[in-house]
């Protein structure tokens, strides 16, 4: 062999070792550049503020560099998708998050956390039967997309964690999808945040579709709600954690997270309050963000399977918000015209921000409404609905 | 189970639920009140 061809040869090798994407198919480059220059997207969109940035930013920034960091003898060097391999804690820097706290869905557990001690059950309290039946409504798309996913041609529990996607309940959708379909987990939890970050934009739109515009100027006067006292809502949190762990064991995890976060806010206890609130959540919620974006790769997004998840989750999304004006428009005939049928629609539990729609929705059309009150009791029996459902679904199915 | 079903009798224990829950709110509030006198 020639010394110019032995160099020439030295000097491949040394690129493909160098630059271990240079020793993959052409197109499987092509795919990481092109998921690459979506995680640049959603980075700019969520430091826009278009989408959500507290998840945006980690989640784009985990996409770009797990797909272009590729490493001959160990493929992504962020996190390996395989968490049954106790010797990968050894050798990706992501892979104790992964493992320990993804695999038992310990990161739904800790966000859940600190959505309970923000959470304030008062609006759910001082309308119970309203906030509860419209939420029940607003679970229209996890019910109908079950049996659709199925036809499609998932399995039962790929089928349920999909359709959970309706619930609009980032760590529920995580939490399910880990323990009914761990193999698509991914798609399925990218997809549904995603989704939930661009929640605002569409849900708007089909509010306006759903329910005719003379109806969501209906004035609902906030001074009429009963007074909760902190009392009131300790028992109610301690009934109900008991009643929904006898009743709903599967999703019990959930419901502890939840409601003890509801009672350390109610007891006033500061040291806790900040602790799940600034650091539990913040961090529970940055770790999942970049843990899902270094998993976001290739070979586990590009797969015809998550074009039909892509097209389920928005599918579950849109009929949970229809089931929600229905259950809205019902209520407000059954009240005689008092109720605002925009309540329906906030019952679709992404809190706050349909919540929120609802209520700017509402000011829009008659100024003096001050919907947020009432429409943050739907809203919240919409993360229990939800809980509800999935705990169903994980007792029917694993 | 069809999975039709399993999802009307998902929807129809949902609804029974929440009812339950809700009545349970109601309820924990009327005794709280009574209690206070």
């Amino acid at each position: 062999m020639s010394t110019e061809l032995l160099i020439t040869y030295s000097f491949i090798d040394f690129i493909h070792k160098v630059l271990g994407i240079t020793t993959l198919p052409p197109l499987n480059v092509v795919a990481r550049f092109i998921l690459a220059v979506i995680g640049a997207v959603l980075t700019y969109l969520g430091y826009k503020r278009v989408l959500e940035p507290l998840i945006m930013i980690p989640m784009g920034i985990g996409m770009i560099s797990a797909n272009l960091a590729y490493i001959v003898t160990v493929g992504n060097p962020h996190v390996n998708i395989n968490f049954t391999n106790m010797s990968n804690l050894f050798v990706y820097w992501l892979q104790p998050f992964y493992n320990f706290m993804f695999s038992n869905g310990l990161i739904a557990c800790l966000v859940f956390f600190g959505i309970g001690v923000m959470t304030d059950i008062t609006f759910l309290m001082a309308r119970p039967y309203l906030s509860f039946i419209l939420a029940a409504f607003a679970e229209l798309g996890t019910i109908v997309t079950l049996p659709i996913a199925i036809n499609l041609g998932f399995t039962p529990r790929q089928a349920a964690a999909i359709a959970l996607i309706g619930g609009a309940d980032g760590p529920i959708v995580l939490y399910s999808s880990l323990r009914l379909a761990p193999k698509l987990f991914v798609p399925i939890t990218v997809v549904g945040y995603l989704y939930l970050s661009i929640l605002y934009i569409f849900q708007k739109g089909l509010d306006e579709l759903t329910i005719p515009s003379r109806f969501m100027g209906i004035y609902m006067d906030p001074t009429k709600l009963p007074k909760i006292s902190p009392k009131e809502k300790l028992v109610f949190s301690i009934v109900v954690t008991a009643l929904l762990s006898l009743l709903f064991p599967q999703a019990s995890p959930l419901i502890v997270s939840f409601f003890l976060g509801v009672i350390i806010k109610e007891a006033g206890i500061r040291r806790y309050i900040r602790m799940l609130d600034e650091v539990i959540l913040s961090l529970s919620t940055f770790i999942l963000a970049l843990t899902l974006g270094t998993l976001t790769t290739v070979d586990v997004i590009f797969d015809p399977i998550v074009l039909k998840i892509l097209v389920l989750g928005i599918i579950a999304l849109t009929l949970s918000s229809i089931g929600g004006s229905i259950g809205g428009l019902i209520m407000y005939y059954l009240s005689g015209g008092k109720i605002n049928p925009l309540l329906g629609p906030a019952a679709v539990s992404c809190v706050p921000t349909t919540a929120k729609i609802s209520h700017k929705l509402a000011v829009k059309h008659n100024p003096r409404n001050y919907l947020i009150v009432f429409a943050m009791g739907p809203n919240i029996a919409g993360v229990i609905t939800t809980a509800i459902i999935a705990s169903i679904y994980l007792a029917l199915f694993t | 189970m069809e999975p039709t079903e399993v999802a009307l009798l998902t929807y129809i224990t949902l609804f029974v639920v929440a009812l339950v829950i809700a009545g349970i709110v109601d309820l924990i509030r009327r005794v709280m009140r009574w209690l206070a006198g």
